[in-house]
C-alpha cells in the first residue's frame, strides 16, 4: 500500500432529472482492492464509468494516477482495464478473433500476440476455447473473457462494475478467484457488487453508496468499527426459546432481540461479568441452552446498519 | 491485409466476420454465374453487345452502392446498442483509425463482391465489337469508387449521428435512401455517358467522369471528416466546429459553377442533410448545459441542431448574396428561396428542441408530423379556398407577387417566435442550474 492512486472529487452525475451521483469524494490507495457497495440504483455503475473518463460528470472531477478525468479523459482510458455490467462482445467473433482485435487496437507490440493471446486465455480458464464463437458462450465464459480483454493491456487499475452479476455458484467462485489472483499482483482494484459477503474476503477497502451518496469510504477494519452500538451474541437452546426471548427483553442492556427458530441473537452492552449475569438468569429462567457465543461483526451488518441510517 | 489490420484494427475484425471460408466461396460461386449469365445474353444473336459490361457494372453498383452503403449507416449506431462502443472508446485507437477501418471494413463483403464482378467487366469490353471503350470503363470504374466513397462515408456520417435512443429504422431508411440515390446517379450517368459527353461548369466544358469522379471525391472527403468529427466527440477528444462551416462554404463555391437547375437542387439536398443531422442528435439536457457551461461557443459540445442550423442560415445569407448580386437570369423570386428556407429551418429546430426539452416521447416523430402539417394543412385550405396567394406565409415559396419584405416577414416571425420561446426555456432551465451547478 503507499501512494494515492485514485483521488475523487465532489464528483456529482444528473441525468436529465434524476441525480445519480451526489458529490461524492473519496480516495484509494495504490494496491488497494476497493468494493464499491450499495443497492440497486445507488449510483454504483454512474460512478464507475466516470472514472473510466467514459461518462463526463456535471461536476466535480477525479484524478487517476494524477491524471483529471475531465482534462486527459485519453490518457486515462489508457491507464484502466474496465469490465462493464454488460458484457459489450462481438458475438459473430472467435475468441482469439476478439482478443486479437482488442491487443492490436491497445496497439501491444506485434511480436508478443500469440504468446500473449494464449497467456491470457489460460490466466483467466479459456484455454482450448480460442476457436468458439462468441456468440455460443455461456455466461460465466463471456464474464471471463470480458475480463481477459479488461487486462489484455496488463493495466495499473481495474474497474470491475459487477464482476459477478448473473453468474451461478460455482463461476462466480471461479471469478472470485480471478480476482484474489489479480489482487496479489498489485493491481488496484474497484470492484462493485450487492453481494457483500464475497467482497470481504480479499477487499481491503469499503465505500457504501445510497440513492448517489456515499455513506461510508475506509478500510475494511473501520468499517467493522462502525457496526452498531452494542456487541451482537447469538445463542442456542433445546427448549425454552420463548422464554429465553421474553428473559432477554425484561434484562437491561440487551436490545435487538430477534428469534431465528431455535436461535435468538441480540445485542448487549456491558462488560465480560455482565454477559455472565446474563447467562445465569437465562439458566435460572429454565432456557436449556446448548450453546452462547459472540457473533463477530461482518461488513454485512455494518453495511445493513449504515443503510437503515440513512433511509 | 495483416499490416492494415494492424494499423486499423477495425479492419481485421470485419474481415474476420464478414470474409468467413463460407461467404467467400458462396460469392465466388454466384459471381462467376451471373457474370456467365450475362455473357451468354451479349453473345446472343439478340442482345446487344454491350449486355455483359452494363450487367457487371450494375451489379458491382449495386452491391457496393446499396449493401455497403446500408452496412456503413448502421456501424457505429449497431456498437453504440450492443454496447461494444465503450470497449473501443477505451483503446488508445484515434477517432480516424475508428472511421477508417469503418469505411474499409463494414461493407468488406460487398467491396469484394465488386471485385469479383471486375473481371467480368473487363471482358465485357472485349466482347462488345468496339460498343465500349476501355477508356468508358476506367473512367466507370473510378466514378464507381469515387461515388462509392461518398456513399459509404456519408452513411458513416449518419450512423456516427444515430444515438441509440432514435430509432434504429431512421438511420436504416436513410442509409437505403443514400444507396438508392447514389446508384440512380452512378446508373444516369453511365447508361448515357458518350465519349463526349461534358459539364459545363464555370462557363467551361469539362469531360464527365473526370469532373463527376472529383466532385464525389470532395463531398465524400468532407462527409468522412463530418464522421471522424462525430466520433471524434464519442471520444472525448478535444477540437472545434469548423467542418461544417467550411462545408458551407465549400457547398456555395462549388454551386458558383452551376446552372439554374442544379443550384436549387444542391440547395435543397443541403437542406435535407441539415434537417437529418438535427433529428438524429437527440441531444439531451447534459450537452446542452456543458456547451452553454462552457467557455467556447463554437466548441465540440454545440449540440448538433444549433451547428447545423447555423451553418445553414449562413450558408443561406452568403448564397442569396451571390444570387442577388452575380447570377440571376429570370430575374424572379427564386433568390429569395435559401432565405426562405433557412428561416423555416430554424423555426422547425427550435420546435424540435422544444419538444425534446419537454420531455415528450418520440420528440423527432412528432416534430415530423408536426412541422409537415404546418406545412400541408395551410396549403391545402389555401388552395381548396383559391387564396394561393397567401401561401407564401405559411411555406417557404418565392412569391413574385409581393415584394421582398412581405415575403420574408412571416417566416423571420414564426422563426423568431420559436427562437424565444426556446431561449426562455434554455434561461430557465440551464442558466439558473449552471451558475448553480458551479458553486464549489
Ligand atoms: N443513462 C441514464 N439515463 C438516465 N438515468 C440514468 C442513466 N444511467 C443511470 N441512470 C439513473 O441513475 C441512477 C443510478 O444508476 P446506476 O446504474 O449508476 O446504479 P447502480 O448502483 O449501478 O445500480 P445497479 O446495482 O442496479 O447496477 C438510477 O436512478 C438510474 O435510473
Ligand atoms: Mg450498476
Amino acid at each position: 500500500m503507499g501512494s494515492i492512486i485514485i483521488e475523487v472529487d465532489a464528483l456529482r452525475r444528473e441525468f436529465d432529472e434524476t441525480l445519480a451521483v451526489d458529490g461524492v469524494s473519496f480516495s484509494v490507495e495504490e494496491g488497494a482492492v476497493f468494493a464499491l457497495v450499495g443497492p440497486n440504483g445507488a449510483g454504483k455503475t454512474t460512478l464507475m464509468r466516470m472514472l473510466a473518463a467514459l461518462l463526463e460528470p456535471s461536476s466535480g472531477t477525479a484524478r487517476i494516477n494524477g491524471m483529471d478525468i475531465r482534462e486527459q479523459p485519453r490518457a486515462v482510458h489508457s491507464l484502466l482495464g474496465f469490465l462493464p455490467d454488460f458484457y459489450g462482445l462481438y458475438d459473430e467473433l472467435a475468441i482469439c478473433e476478439y482478443l486479437r482485435f482488442f491487443y492490436h487496437a491497445y496497439r501491444l507490440p506485434r511480436e508478443m500476440i500469440g504468446r500473449r493471446i494464449e497467456e491470457i486465455q489460460a490466466h483467466v480458464g479459456l484455454e482450448g476455447y480460442g476457436d468458439r464463437q462468441i456468440g455460443t458462450l455461456s455466461r460465466g465464459m463471456r464474464q471471463k473473457l470480458s475480463l481477459a480483454r479488461a487486462i489484455l493491456h496488463d493495466p495499473k487499475i481495474l474497474l470491475l462494475d459487477e464482476p459477478a452479476g448473473g453468474l451461478d455458484l460455482e463461476s462466480r467462485e471461479e471469478m472470485q478467484a480471478l480476482l484474489k489472483g489479480l489482487a496479489r499482483t498489485g493491481k488496484t482494484i474497484i470492484v462493485s457488487s450487492h453481494i457483500l459477503s464475497e467482497l470481504e474476503d480479499y477487499c481491503s477497502h469499503v465505500a457504501m453508496m445510497d440513492q448517489g451518496r456515499l455513506l461510508f469510504a475506509g478500510s475494511l477494519t473501520d468499517a467493522r468499527r462502525r457496526l452498531p452500538a452494542g456487541r451482537r451474541f447469538r445463542l442456542r437452546a433445546a427448549a425454552g426459546v420463548e422464554r429465553a426471548v421474553l428473559q432477554l427483553e425484561a434484562q437491561g442492556g440487551v436490545s435487538h432481540v430477534e428469534r431465528h427458530g431455535s436461535d435468538v441473537v441480540f445485542e448487549f452492552d456491558g462488560d465480560q461479568p455482565a454477559v455472565a449475569e446474563v447467562v445465569k438468569a437465562l439458566v435460572g429462567a429454565g432456557v436449556s441452552l446448548t450453546h452462547f457465543s459472540e457473533a463477530a461483526g461482518t461488513i454485512q451488518d455494518s453495511y445493513n446498519a449504515l443503510m437503515k441510517g440513512s433511509r | 491485409m495483416t499490416p492494415l489490420s494492424e494499423r486499423f484494427p477495425e479492419i481485421g475484425r470485419y474481415a474476420a466476420s464478414e470474409l468467413s471460408r463460407m461467404r467467400v466461396i458462396a460469392a465466388v460461386a454466384t459471381t462467376v454465374l451471373i457474370g456467365a449469365c450475362f455473357l451468354s445474353m451479349a453473345c446472343s444473336p439478340l442482345g446487344s453487345k454491350d449486355e455483359l459490361f452494363k450487367g457487371a457494372i450494375l451489379v458491382q453498383a449495386l452491391v457496393v452502392l446499396v449493401y455497403g452503403t446500408a452496412r456503413a449507416a448502421g456501424a457505429v449506431r449497431a456498437e453504440r446498442q450492443e454496447k461494444t462502443w465503450d470497449m473501443q472508446r477505451l483503446t488508445p485507437l484515434s477517432s480516424f483509425e475508428i472511421a477508417f477501418g469503418k469505411c474499409i471494413g463494414a461493407p468488406l463483403f460487398s467491396y469484394f463482391l465488386a471485385i469479383l464482378m471486375l473481371p467480368w467487366a473487363i471482358v465485357g469490353v472485349f466482347v462488345s465489337n468496339g460498343a465500349v471503350s476501355f477508356t468508358t470503363l476506367l473512367g466507370s470504374q473510378a466514378f464507381l469508387a469515387a461515388l462509392t466513397f461518398l456513399a459509404v462515408s456519408s452513411g458513416l456520417l449518419v450512423s456516427s449521428h444515430t444515438i441509440e435512443r432514435v430509432s434504429k429504422p431512421i438511420a436504416e431508411v436513410l442509409g437505403l435512401f443514400l444507396g438508392i440515390f447514389a446508384i440512380t446517379v452512378f446508373m444516369g450517368v453511365v447508361t448515357t455517358h458518350s465519349a463526349r459527353s461534358h459539364v459545363v461548369y464555370f462557363d467551361h466544358d469539362w469531360s464527365e467522369f473526370p469532373w463527376l469522379t472529383t466532385s464525389a471525391l470532395l463531398f465524400g472527403l468532407w462527409a468522412f471528416m463530418g464522421a471522424n468529427w462525430r466520433i471524434g466527440r464519442d471520444l472525448l477528444e478535444g477540437g472545434r466546429i469548423w467542418r461544417l462551416p467550411a462545408f458551407m462554404a465549400f457547398l456555395l463555391l462549388f454551386q458558383a459553377g452551376l446552372l439554374e437547375e442544379n443550384y436549387h437542387a444542391i440547395t435543397l439536398a443541403a437542406l435535407v442533410l441539415v434537417y437529418a443531422a438535427a433529428l438524429l442528435n437527440p441531444e439531451g439536457h447534459e450537452q446542452w448545459r456543458k456547451w452553454l457551461s462552457g467557455k467556447r461557443f463554437l466548441s465540440n459540445d454545440i449540440p448538433v441542431a444549433v451547428a447545423t442550423s447555423l451553418s445553414y442560415v449562413l450558408y443561406a445569407a452568403f448564397s442569396t448574396e451571390f444570387l442577388l448580386l452575380y447570377w440571376n437570369p429570370q430575374n424572379n423570386a427564386d433568390w429569395r428561396m435559401p432565405l426562405l428556407l433557412s428561416l423555416f429551418l430554424v423555426r422547425d429546430c427550435a420546435i424540435l428542441q422544444g419538444f425534446r426539452f419537454f420531455k415528450i416521447r418520440y420528440p423527432e416523430a412528432i416534430t415530423m408530423i408536426f412541422s409537415g402539417l404546418s406545412y400541408a394543412l395551410p396549403i391545402m385550405v389555401l388552395k381548396s379556398l383559391d387564396a394561393d396567394r397567401f401561401i407564401y406565409i405559411f411555406a417557404p415559396y418565392p412569391d413574385d407577387d409581393v415584394g421582398v419584405i412581405r415575403n420574408i416577414l412571416p417566416s423571420l416571425l414564426q422563426a423568431l417566435a420559436m427562437l424565444s420561446i426556446l431561449l426562455l426555456v434554455i434561461r430557465k432551465r440551464f442558466w439558473a442550474a449552471a451558475s448553480a451547478g458551479c458553486k464549489p
